[in-house]
This record gives C-alpha cells, sequence and structure tokens, in this order.
C-alpha cells in the first residue's frame, strides 16, 4: 500500500528519481510484452509515458482504488493501451471503421474511459462462478463449442451454447446492475 | 433474450450471416432500440473480453471526456510530460551502456573461458599427449641383476632401450625371451614397450598380454602399460577398460595415476 502511494506521489510530484524507479520496475516487462506483440522499442517507449500520464490524470480527477499492486496495474495499462493502438492501426487498415483524427490529450482522455469500461468488464467476470469464468474466457476467446465441449466435459454442443447463453446472461446482469455502467454505456 | 436471439446477434458479429439475414438484423437495429442496445452490448462484451481485441469510444462528446481532456492539457501534466520524456531518454541510455558492457563482460568472459580451456581442459589433450605424459620410462626396473656382468646382452639391450633405440633393443630382447630363465616378466615390460613405441601394436598387445597372464611378480604392470598402448593407438574406450580394472582396488599397480587418467578421459 504504502509503495502505491509512494508510486504515485512521485508522478503527482514530477519526481524525476521516483519515476527512474517506476521504470526500473516495470519497463523491461512492458518492453518484453510489446516487442512480442508486433510492436517495437519507439512503441514500448511511447505507450510506457502514456500509461503514467494516463494513471496520473485519472489519479487526479478521481483519486481511484489500485487493487493490485502499483507494477500490475500499470503493466496491465501498457497492455490495453498497446491493444488498442493495435486495434486503431487495424481499423485504418482495414477502414471498416472510421478512426475520427483526434488530438493527443483528447485520445488519451477516451482511453481512461475505455480503461475504466474494460475494468467494469473484466472485474465483473471475475465474480460470477469460476465455471462460468472458465466458458465465457473461452467464448469471449473464439474457442469452438467443439473444443469447449472438450475442455469442460460436456455432452453436447447444444449444452455449451445453453451454458454459454446462461453465463453470459449473469454476466450482462452484473454489469448492467452496476451504477458504473449507465455513464459508461454512452460510450 | 431467447438463446434464438443469442445465436442470431453472436453469427451477426461474426459475419456468419447471409446479405440477406444481415440487412434484416441491420433493419431491425434501425427501427428496434431495445434490439439495437442488446446487439451493441453484445459486442462490447466480445471486444472487451477478448484478449486481442479492445473497445474503441466512438462517442467523443461524452461528458467526462472534457473533463480529462482539461486535465491532459494543464501546466501540471505537461510538466510531467516534459518529465517522463527525460527520465525515459535517461533511463533508455542507462540500458544501453548497462548492455554494452554486459556486451564487453561477456567478451571477456568467453575470451577467459577459452584460455582457461585451451590450458586446463582434458578434451584439448591428446590421448597421443596423455600417453607422452604418462609413460615415465624412467621408473622401470632394471633388465639386469646387480652384479651380474655376464649378462651382456641385456646390459647392451638396456642401454639401446635408454637411448631409445628401440628397433636395436628388440631384436636382443625378443632373443632374451626364448633364453632367459631370470627376469622374464622385465624382459616382457620392455619388449612390449619397445613394440609399442616402434608402433608395433598387435605385437606389442601379445607382449602385455603375456606379461599379465602368466603370473609374474611384475605382472600387473602390464595392466598399465597396456591401458598406454590403447591410449597411444587412441582407442580410449579399451584404455578406460583397462584404467577402470586398476581402480578397483587401491592396492593395485598405478592405482592414483590410473583414476586420475580416466578422469581426464
Amino acid at each position: 500500500m504504502a509503495e502505491k502511494i509512494q508510486h504515485l506521489t512521485s508522478l503527482l510530484n514530477n519526481d524525476s528519481k521516483g519515476i527512474m524507479n517506476i521504470y526500473n520496475l516495470v519497463f523491461p516487462r512492458v518492453r518484453k510484452f510489446i516487442l512480442q506483440n508486433k510492436g517495437q522499442q519507439q512503441d514500448a517507449e511511447d505507450i510506457f509515458q502514456k500509461a503514467l500520464l494516463q494513471i496520473t490524470v485519472r489519479y487526479q480527477r478521481e483519486k481511484f482504488e489500485i487493487k493490485s499492486s502499483f507494477e500490475a496495474y500499470l503493466f496491465t495499462t501498457c497492455k490495453n493501451l498497446w491493444r488498442r493502438e493495435l486495434k486503431i492501426s487495424k481499423n485504418r487498415v482495414t477502414n471498416s471503421e472510421i478512426i475520427e483524427l483526434v488530438p493527443a490529450e483528447r485520445n488519451l482522455a477516451l482511453s481512461i474511459l475505455e480503461q475504466k469500461r474494460w475494468e467494469l468488464f473484466t472485474e465483473k467476470l471475475s465474480l460470477i462462478s469460476d465455471n462460468c469464468k472458465k466458458v465465457l474466457t473461452m467464448f469471449f476467446n473464439n474457442i469452438s463449442y467443439k473444443d469447449i465441449v472438450k475442455t469442460m466435459g460436456y455432452n453436447s454442443e447444444t449444452v455449451a451454447r445453453q451454458r454459454v447463453f446462461k453465463c453470459k446472461a449473469k454476466l450482462s446482469e452484473v454489469i448492467k446492475n452496476d451504477k458504473r455502467y449507465n455513464s459508461l454505456k454512452k460510450l | 433474450m431467447s438463446i434464438d436471439e443469442h445465436i442470431l446477434i453472436q453469427d451477426f458479429l461474426n459475419n456468419k450471416l447471409t446479405e440477406k439475414e444481415r440487412d434484416l438484423v441491420l433493419s431491425r437495429m434501425e427501427n428496434d432500440k431495445d434490439f439495437r442496445e442488446k446487439v451493441n452490448f453484445e459486442k462490447q462484451l466480445f471486444l472487451n473480453l477478448n484478449d486481442s481485441e479492445w473497445s474503441i469510444s466512438s462517442n467523443t462528446s461524452h461528458s467526462e471526456i472534457d473533463e480529462y481532456e482539461v486535465l491532459f492539457r494543464s501546466e501540471s501534466t505537461q510538466t510531467l510530460k516534459n518529465t517522463l520524456h527525460i527520465v525515459n531518454s535517461k533511463y533508455q541510455l542507462q540500458q544501453k551502456k548497462r548492455s554494452q558492457s554486459w556486451f564487453l563482460y561477456a567478451g571477456i568472459a568467453v575470451i577467459l573461458i577459452i584460455i582457461g580451456l585451451t590450458i586446463f581442459s582434458p578434451f584439448k589433450t591428446s590421448t597421443n599427449e596423455l600417453y607422452a605424459n604418462y609413460i615415465n620410462l624412467s621408473e622401470l626396473p632394471s633388465l639386469i641383476d646387480r652384479g651380474n656382468s655376464e649378462q651382456k646382452l641385456l646390459i647392451k639391450a638396456q642401454k639401446l632401450f635408454e637411448a631409445k633405440e628401440y628397433d636395436q633393443s628388440l631384436s636382443i630382447l625378443e632373443q632374451q625371451l626364448s633364453t632367459a630363465q631370470k627376469n622374464k616378466a622385465i624382459i616382457y615390460l620392455y619388449t612390449g614397450i619397445s613394440q609399442m613405441e616402434l608402433g608395433q601394436f598387435d605385437k606389442a598387445e601379445i607382449s602385455f598380454n603375456t606379461l599379465i597372464e602368466n603370473k609374474f611378480i611384475d605382472s600387473p604392470k602390464g595392466k598399465w602399460y597396456k591401458a598406454l598402448l590403447f591410449l597411444k593407438k587412441n582407442d580410449v574406450s579399451k584404455a578406460k577398460n583397462i584404467l577402470f580394472q586398476i581402480t578397483e582396488s587401491s592396492s593395485n599397480y598405478k592405482f592414483k595415476e590410473a583414476s586420475e587418467l580416466l578422469s581426464k578421459l
């Protein structure tokens, strides 16, 4: 807890030494992840700086609670920002969605809300039963019903479909019942 | 939502519908608000919970966005942005230097290992070198009994042997083997070594075997020289076999040397 506050304070106070400490703790992992996922050194450096800015600005506004360690949270933020970058460049290539050219600051502001929506969805997924969590994780990651049947030991694909349907209904319910959802659904 | 509707929406999101079916869904989305919300929610579930996807927000007029944007544009955030930029450059430079020195140390370590292996490694020592290091002819017992001046031929053979004139010493030794009554074991030993030095490996093996099999007091010496013979022949596995036999008991002749030699093979 003390460390979490210490890192956040370093960012809020513009403390170079403290920020260097954060770099030493987390940057190597982020770099490795980005290099292994179609990125370059420069991407890792950009994403890391964006993530630190995102966390600082969000903390300035709402003093949100970081439930994991600061290092784990920063790593997840970087990971999500990189997923976002990949998605934007994919959309640009396929031109399936028109991505407006928005100023960097507005883009970062959008990324905070997207992160908050992602946190709501993943947090709720972790709250439903282990069995449902397992089935839905496979389902959302495009694992075929055939493989879901095999992994979960169901009798047929029909059973798997019904299970996915029921678990998804449960997840939807807990997401929609959270007060954060009302604001985030307008995104 | 019914299970049929769930399947329909999934197929729509996964582009598994025919053009006609797809048009129907799109028109329903346009006219039916509830259905549109269901489709959008399903899409959000998928984009947020699929590890390689991300849900980009399309509504840039969301009220909170402006608040965050103001904060991003604030002086304090711009100062932090500059600090992050500076710290990043400093960190990357440090890493570069660290990896350069790592390469330097790794390079030095590799050189030291190569030098070490060249000097100390048994793998770099050929079997012939090992043979030369372990054959110590000066420790061989003499062919001649003290005070027996009548053994002229053996004295000559001994001298020739010591002068490494193995060819000449061998002809005397072979002749002596058929007549000598005493010191036969030593004569076999000198014969075998001379043959070995002359490259007559098969003959040398027979000489050492005869020495070993005849149970003379000096017979055990035969095993050690037979091991050296195989070493000279570069037949490591046979050499090792004999050396293992020698190391079976610490009272065996050349027990210590045999163990040492085994560790180098």
